[in-house]
């Protein structure tokens, strides 16, 4: 009876602790080939720098999500940089499909957010909850980088009533599908 | 002190002759006006009059652009490029929002 007891108790201990030693960016996946394998599902125009925001998901996911519903259990999505081509002007060239224009490699890091059931209950981490998500940024080659993630949390917290997403639902509820 | 991007700037030389400049302010954390009708090659000028920070974004595919954090009096532009309906967000207030509609 003791060791049962013993046995349960140590197994619960494990169930509180292993949660939030697992959070944080060490879980979230590395989408390996992303930018040939995932879907780019949005283009947006930095017209501070004049770079473009590549923004991918992966296509189990992008098919299984649905307008207006939140996006589902394994979601991630992708964000990286690449220079914008422009025109003579300074201007973003668009292609025939009325869509920026990228050249070159990606510009810095790769940031990624992963949504997993549970994550949010789990998180153990000193910011501000966004549903199930949980960010990491890896460098092109897919090292996980050392950075803080609570400015992730805390910018994409502006979009409850989007899933933490700022393009994603809606790119989603714009095609309506 | 206000400053303009350099991306302003652009705007004068692409479109010298029929482009208009629409007008945006954020005094309360509220864009006026709330709705803009415009044409390809137009120019919409975000100024900053409020108290606080902002941030200029567009999320519809196809039309999507960011003017990154904007701190109280600065001022940012972003040319209309192709015809169609978006809404202008900032990412900071969720609430904020001007409907946009961009004519050939």
């Amino acid at each position: 009876m003791r060791t049962a007891v013993v046995t349960a108790g140590a197994v619960l201990a494990g169930i509180v602790f292993t949660g939030p030693l697992l959070a944080g960016p060490d879980r979230v996946t590395w989408p390996a080939n992303f930018d040939t394998e995932y879907v780019l599902y949005n283009i947006v125009y930095n017209g501070q720098n004049q770079r473009l925001r590549m923004l991918y998901v992966n296509p189990e996911a992008d098919a299984a999500a649905r307008s207006g519903e939140l996006a589902p259990n394994g979601t991630i999505l992708v964000m990286v940089d690449r220079a914008a081509q422009l025109d003579a002007n300074g201007l973003p060239i668009l292609d025939e499909n009325g869509m920026y224009v990228s050249e070159g490699e990606i510009l810095g890091n790769v940031f990624v957010m992963e949504k997993q059931d549970g994550w949010g209950v789990t998180l153990g981490l000193d910011v501000v909850q966004n549903g199930d998500w949980d960010y990491a940024t890896f460098t092109v080659d897919g090292t996980l980088r050392d950075n803080p993630t609570t400015g992730c949390f805390a910018c994409h917290a502006n979009r409850p009533q989007r899933d933490f997403n700022f393009t994603y639902f809606k790119t989603v509820e714009d095609r309506g599908s | 002190m206000t400053r303009l991007s350099v991306f302003a700037f652009a705007v004068v030389a692409a479109f010298p002759a029929a482009a208009e400049m629409y007008e945006v302010t954020m005094a309360g954390s509220t864009y006026s006006p709330p709705s803009i009708t415009a044409r390809v090659g137009d120019t919409i000028r975000f100024v900053n009059d409020d108290v606080t920070n902002h941030q200029v974004f567009v999320a519809a595919v196809g039309y999507a652009f960011d003017l990154r954090n904007q701190p109280a009096g600065e001022i940012r532009e972003m040319v209309m490029l192709r015809a169609g309906n978006f809404e202008v967000e900032c990412v900071v207030h969720e609430h904020m929002r001007i409907a946009v509609e961009v004519l050939p």
